[in-house]
C-alpha cells in the first residue's frame, strides 16, 4: 500500500495537532471514566461523534441517566459548527465518490478544516502555481492532503481517549475531586487563550455564570434553553451594533 | 456496555454527520453567510461554557455548596495560570493539583 506525496505532506502538517489532541483525547478518557461511563461507550462515542465539545457535554447527562432528546439536542447544536467548516471544503471534496465522500464528511473537524483550507489557499496564491483549470485537473490533490491530515488526526482522537480511560481506572479513589475538574478545567484555558473577540468573551463570561442557577430550576433544559437565549441576544445586539456603526 | 447509552451515541454520532455531510450533499461550493456563521460560533460556545459551569458547580441537579468555593477557586487559578504562561496544558495541571490540594486539607 503506497500513500501519495500529497497524503504524506497532510500527515507531516498534522503532527502539531496530534500533540494538541493527546491531552484533550487523554482527559475525555479520564472524564468518561469519572461519570461512569464503559470504555466501550467513550471509545465508540469518540469514533461516531469526533466532537471534543459535544462529548464532554455528554459525558454528565449519559452517565446521570438524563433524557436521550436533551443528550442528542446538545450534540446538534454544539456540532452544526461543522455545517460552515463542510460548505467551504466542499470543493475539495469534488474528487471523493461514495464511501470516500462520506468518510471525508465524517472526518471534518476544525483542525482538518483550518489546515486544508489554509494549504490550497497557499497553493492557489503562489506565484508557481499553475492555472486553476490545471489545478482542477489534479484529480484528488487536495483531497488526499485533507486525508493525509484527518484520519491521522482521528486515529490520535480515539486512541487517546481508550488510553485516558485506561489510565483513570489505577487512579485511587482519593483523586477523584481532580478527574472531575481535568476536562472542564481544560476546555476553560484553552478558550481563556483562544477568545480575543468581545462579543464571544461576552457570551462566555454570561453563560458561566447564568447556566447553574437555570439548571438547578429546570435540571434538564434550563441551562441548554439559557445557552440559546444568551447566544441569540447577543448575537442581535451585534448585528444591531454593527448596522448602527 | 449499557444498551441505552450506545443507542443514544449512535444517535449523537448520526445527528453530528448530518451537520457535516448536508453541505456536501446540499451546497457544494456555496459559501455560507458570516452573519450566521458567527451565530453558530456563540452558539457552540455558550453552551459548552454552561456545560463547564454545570459539571463543576452541580451534582445530580442540586448546587454542591461544599466544593464550589474550592472549584471557582481552582477555575480562576488555572486560567490565571494558562494566560500567564500561554499553556492550556499547564492551567489545567495548575487547577488540577490546586483543587485536589483543596479538598484533601477540606
Amino acid at each position: 500500500m503506497t500513500f501519495s506525496v500529497h497524503f504524506r505532506t497532510g500527515v507531516k502538517t498534522a503532527i502539531p495537532v496530534w500533540f494538541a489532541f493527546i491531552p484533550i483525547a487523554f482527559a475525555m478518557g479520564v472524564a468518561a471514566k469519572a461519570h461512569g461511563l464503559h470504555w466501550g461507550e467513550i471509545v465508540l462515542m469518540s469514533a461516531l461523534v469526533y466532537g471534543g465539545p459535544s462529548q464532554f457535554a455528554a459525558l454528565e447527562p449519559l452517565g446521570a441517566g438524563k433524557p436521550a432528546l436533551q443528550i442528542l439536542l446538545t450534540t446538534f447544536l454544539i456540532n452544526i459548527r461543522f455545517l460552515p467548516m463542510s460548505a467551504t471544503l466542499a470543493p475539495y471534496f469534488r474528487w471523493a465518490k461514495g464511501m470516500r465522500l462520506f468518510l471525508a464528511a465524517h472526518l471534518v473537524s476544525p483542525s482538518s478544516f483550518i489546515l486544508t483550507h489554509l494549504h490550497v489557499q497557499k497553493e492557489k496564491s503562489s506565484p508557481d502555481s499553475p492555472v486553476q483549470a490545471e489545478i482542477l485537473n489534479e484529480e484528488g490533490k487536495y483531497l488526499d492532503y485533507y486525508f493525509g491530515v484527518s484520519t491521522t488526526c482521528f486515529v490520535v482522537w480515539v486512541a487517546g481517549t481508550a488510553f485516558g480511560y485506561w489510565a483513570a481506572l489505577a487512579v485511587p479513589p482519593a483523586f477523584n475531586e481532580g478527574l472531575r475538574f481535568v476536562l472542564p478545567g481544560y476546555f476553560a484555558c484553552i478558550f481563556a487563550l483562544e477568545i480575543r473577540e468581545w462579543f464571544l468573551r461576552l457570551v462566555c463570561l454570561i453563560s458561566l455564570f447564568v447556566a447553574v442557577p437555570t439548571a438547578v430550576l429546570s435540571p434538564e433544559w434550563g441551562w441548554l434553553v439559557t445557552s440559546l437565549v444568551v447566544a441569540t441576544c447577543i448575537w442581535g445586539v451585534e448585528r444591531w451594533m454593527r448596522r448602527a456603526s | 456496555m449499557d444498551a441505552t447509552r450506545v443507542l443514544i451515541v449512535v444517535g449523537m454520532g448520526l445527528v453530528t454527520y448530518l451537520s457535516r455531510v448536508a453541505p456536501q450533499l446540499l451546497m457544494p461550493g456555496r459559501s455560507f453567510p458570516a452573519a450566521l456563521d458567527r451565530y453558530l460560533r456563540y452558539l457552540s460556545y455558550s453552551l459548552v461554557v454552561s456545560v463547564i459551569s454545570v459539571s463543576l458547580f452541580l451534582s445530580r441537579a442540586r448546587f454542591e455548596t461544599e466544593a464550589a468555593p474550592q472549584r471557582s477557586f481552582a477555575l480562576v487559578a488555572a486560567i490565571v495560570v494558562a494566560l500567564l504562561t500561554r499553556s492550556s496544558l499547564i492551567g489545567m495541571f495548575a487547577g488540577t493539583a490546586l483543587v485536589l490540594a483543596l479538598s484533601w486539607v477540606r
